[in-house]
């Protein structure tokens, strides 16, 4: 099935998990979900998803680890990744601006959240 | 005491030279010895070292032996510490005192040395068995503590495997269409145990968050039919391949609670996985939910072999079956009733088993339905 792009979301949070799921989903993604961090790094590998959105703290990871191990591997160095997370302070929007990754803080908006993963999968890679 | 080391034995008198006759009399046999000439003192001496067994005399000024025997008693830390009231009363009242103080022989003044020694030796054994028996349960501990976390992280690692299995074989699972009659049929075995396979999995990691305290109910509102039905839908493949009719009881009420969906739901297919299990081909489950006491009742209904009421209650425990039993007792995995039980005790309800050896038997989960 080509031309359906896939999305990776790794995410605890279970009414998270199962909406970013749903509006993916709806919006024509395949998605492939899991709550946990180190299978959802195996599964980047496998899968080669075109995007992954990710809970910045997840238990035994945190985003930051996270992107060490994809920009490790050749295969996932350039996958884009969105994190979603609780609660931003200041100081960590200057960590996250450090990432050069898209930060979407909880709780979602519904209404744009799919525009906002668009935005990310569409812009011109490095 | 410390293996290889002398037993240690706190001599207390407020006589300088009983204090120095027992010294004579032991320091020989090999004992170490330390005194204190008071109460105070002894007590002083108890709060930072812990000798083997006291020789406490009775007649002191201020605190006397009684109370310095209560106190040591009294306290975690010395309460199983062997005191010896060394006492130059002989009535039968005294010794009934220093019994309620709590010592553990005496040894009447002046002493007979053979008898000082053969009391001496005879309770030293016993402190030394408890200690040895002390040690043994903390390394038993200690050994259940490393076994949990062993467990915990093989348990972690198979569900990581488990979960990247799902979704590779998901790939293929979702064009099983395209695939002959006999690898669909594969597909379809391979999918519902993987399904099973992921449930235990999850069982296990939930019953230890619940355990710890660790897990957080998602409460939501829930329509019990819906969920009941989605129930079924799930469990029928397993149902149907084991020759088990699973249906729902009619019921036109209008059930709505707050409750976390997704708990509930696998406490649901949990019942129904266990009903199918004992049952032999051709039975019935029957799955049903009403109003009880302001809150559901949910009842898995089996016509299966029965549960003896000796198990009853054992069937809830973790690993509960019992060995090389009977009929189908032995197939059980033993975490999903366990796990049923937690669920809903953190919802502040209720799970029970009513059953009749050879008709069936009913599982019946009662939640209250006052949750916010």
């Amino acid at each position: 099935m080509p031309g359906k792009k896939k999305i990776l979301i790794i995410e605890d949070d279970p009414s998270s998990k199962k909406l970013q799921t749903g509006l993916l989903q709806q919006a024509g993604y395949e998605i492939l979900a899991t709550d946990s961090a180190e299978a959802g790094m195996t599964l980047a590998k496998e899968q080669l998803p075109d995007l992954i959105t990710m809970d910045y703290q997840l238990p035994g990871m945190n985003g930051e680890l996270a992107l060490k191990i994809l920009s490790a591997d050749e295969r996932t160095k350039n996958i884009p990744v969105v994190f979603v997370t609780a609660s931003v302070m200041e100081e960590e929007k200057k960590r996250f601006a450090s990432y050069h990754c898209k930060v979407i803080t909880k709780p979602i908006n519904t209404r744009i959240f799919v525009r906002e993963i668009e935005e990310v999968l569409n812009a011109p890679r490095k | 005491m410390p293996q290889g080391s002398k037993p240690q034995i706190l001599c207390v008198d407020d006589e300088a030279r009983n204090l120095k006759l027992l010294n004579a009399l032991l320091a020989p046999q090999g004992y170490d010895v330390i005194s204190a000439e008071n109460g105070e003192a002894a007590l002083g001496l108890l709060s930072s070292s812990l000798p083997d067994l006291v020789l406490l005399d009775v007649m002191m000024p201020k605190l006397d032996g009684y109370e310095v025997c209560k106190r040591i008693k009294s306290k975690k830390e010395t309460q199983f510490l062997p005191v010896v009231m060394v006492t130059a009363l002989r009535e039968e009242e005294e010794r009934i005192k220093g019994i309620e103080a709590g010592c553990d022989d005496f040894i009447s003044k002046p002493f007979d040395k053979h008898e000082l020694l053969a009391r001496v030796k005879s309770l030293l054994r016993i402190k030394a068995m408890h200690d040895e028996l002390k040690n043994s349960y903390t390394k038993l501990n200690e050994l259940q503590i490393l076994k949990d976390n062993l467990v915990g992280l093989i348990v972690h690692d198979i569900n990581n495997l488990l979960i990247i299995t799902s979704i590779n074989f998901r790939q293929a699972y979702v064009r099983r269409g395209d695939f002959p009659e006999d690898i669909k049929k594969s597909l379809s075995l391979a999918e519902m145990h993987l399904e099973e396979l992921a449930a235990l999995v999850s069982d296990f990691v939930d019953i230890g968050k619940i355990e710890e305290g660790k897990i957080s109910l998602n409460i939501e509102d829930t329509d019990i039919n819906a969920l009941l039905s989605n129930a079924i839908e799930k469990m029928t493949p397993t149902a149907q391949h084991n020759g088990i009719d699973l249906k729902r009881i009619d019921s036109d009420q209008r059930l709505h609670f707050m409750f976390d969906r997704g708990l509930i739901l696998r406490i649901m297919s949990n019942l129904i996985l266990n009903a199918v299990k004992f049952m032999p081909k051709g039975g019935t489950i029957e799955v049903g939910a009403d109003i009880f006491e302001r809150g559901v009742r949910l009842s898995v209904k089996d016509t299966g072999t029965g549960i003896p009421t000796e198990y009853k209650e054992k069937i809830f425990e973790k690993f509960p079956q019992p060995e090389g039993e009977q009929v189908n007792f032995k197939r059980g995995k033993g975490l999903g009733l366990t796990f049923c039980k937690l669920v809903a005790e953190a919802h502040g309800g209720k799970i029970w088993v009513e059953s009749e050896l050879g008709k069936g038997s009913t599982f019946y989960v009662t939640l209250p339905g006052n949750l916010e």
